[in-house]
């Protein structure tokens, strides 16, 4: 994400979810996410690497290439998410940092 | 607010050491014999804009014992919190390197009833807590933001129009995620191109073998793993056949600090040849797994499963 680059995931169940609620773009517009939520840990890898393997190069090219394209628009967001310390996730990384400190100190 | 943080020995050293069982990044041994005691606490709180100040009493101030990856089920880290236990009031137990799984958790943290643990877990939803001294963060995150913590190289010009490659997927140390995700590439025919090779093949995809080949590996703990043998045993036959790859352009440190000389990718120095990026459409990451705990709830209004975490969520590396 840092180096600009599109990206797909293999890790935990829900794991693009969580990126999601955390305030990074997924690439839905690329990928069929549906094998995020597969329990079984082979049936996931399973899922995703079919899917991977099915895609239509032409209109992930398409979606790469343009830079008005959602991808890339994604691209830039995510960026700015790592990259801005006010953006949402830091200012949410400080919140819940503080708070645990708040719990520590008033315990 | 500016927050108390305690040592024992100077500002920036850890309150345990090496000796005591502890394995954190950057501690290393100094020319003189010693141990530099490196902890990392006071990069994080700088990193996220936290004001903190160094205090040598542990009655105003939060002790954080940075066990680094020293595992949560050994013995040592058993004596680290009895350590804790008899000589703070109260004190923060902590990783930025590693998850815990909860099983050990809930009995550490019914067994000290003063201490807390924070993990390099992710928060739950709306940093909700399982357990009140349950306190997982994603530091390994935060650490692309810490000068001190780590080296990170970013290409600010990649390109995005010569592209030869469908994925890149760099796996850089061998784990059991890892080694499901390099054997389902290698045992998948690639629709890219028509040349008929696996997807390790004809993208770039590296691996590392497993390095003490001695010590069994337990598939066993995957989910419907019975019905699907023909994979397990390629799981398994892979343990032996398959050899490590690399990029052809791995980049090295030839540094000049005298002491990280060859050094190439790892937990801090973070660095991919530019060329990854701009010869491939995207990126395939393999996340580590942690382990973290769920349920599969059914959602009546919307009629399907929806996972509920119940520790921390999926592990963010």
């Amino acid at each position: 994400m840092l180096n600009g680059h599109p990206w797909i995931s293999y890790a935990e169940i829900g794991y693009h979810n969580t990126m999601k609620e955390m305030g990074f773009e997924v690439h839905d517009e690329l990928f069929d996410m549906s094998f995020d939520n597969i329990e079984c840990l082979i049936s996931r890898a399973h899922g995703l690497v079919t899917m991977v393997n099915n895609l239509d190069y032409s209109y992930i090219k398409t979606q790469v290439t343009d830079f008005k394209s959602e991808t890339r628009q994604k691209i830039l967001h995510n960026q700015n998410m790592l990259l801005n310390k006010n953006s949402r996730l830091w200012q949410e990384l400080e919140y819940v940092m503080l708070n645990y400190i708040r719990i520590f100190n008033e315990f | 607010m500016t927050i108390k943080v305690f040592y024992n020995k100077e500002p920036n050293k850890n309150i345990v050491s090496a000796k005591d069982g502890v394995d954190v990044w950057h501690d290393i041994l100094l020319s003189d014999g010693t141990q530099s005691d490196y902890t990392g606490i006071g990069d994080i709180l700088n990193t996220l804009g936290i004001d903190f100040e160094w205090s040598d009493n542990f009655k105003n101030s939060i002790p954080f014992i940075n066990v680094g990856s020293l595992s949560h089920r050994s013995s040592k880290f058993y004596n680290i919190c009895e350590y804790a236990n008899i000589n703070f009031d109260k004190a923060i137990i902590l990783s930025t390197q590693e998850p815990w799984q909860k099983d050990i958790l809930d009995k550490l943290l019914k067994t000290f009833e003063n201490l807390f643990f924070m993990d390099c877990g992710t928060y739950l939803y709306d940093a909700q807590q399982y357990h009140k001294r349950y306190m997982p963060f994603p530091f390994l995150l935060v650490k692309f933001g810490s000068l001190k913590s780590q080296i990170t190289v970013v290409h600010p010009n990649i390109t995005y129009n010569n592209q030869i490659k469908a994925f890149n997927c760099l796996m850089n140390n061998w784990r059991t995620d890892k080694h499901i995700l390099f054997t389902m590439l290698k045992n998948t025919i690639s629709n890219f191109t028509h040349d008929a090779g696996d997807l390790v093949e004809e993208n770039m995809v590296t691996y590392r073998k497993r390095q003490n080949e001695s010590s069994p590996v337990n598939f066993s703990y995957l989910n419907k793993i019975d019905e699907d043998r023909e994979f397990l045993r390629k799981l398994e036959n892979g343990l032996h056949t398959f050899e490590d790859l690399q990029l052809e352009n791995e980049v090295y440190l030839n540094d000049t600090l005298g002491f990280m000389k060859n050094r190439h990718f790892d937990c801090t120095f973070r660095i991919i040849p530019e060329h990854v990026f701009n010869d491939t459409y995207f990126s395939l990451v393999c996340e580590s797994l942690s382990g973290s705990e769920f349920i599969s709830k059914f959602n009546e209004v919307k009629q399907r499963y929806e996972i509920k975490y119940i520790d921390s969520r999926p592990y963010i590396t």
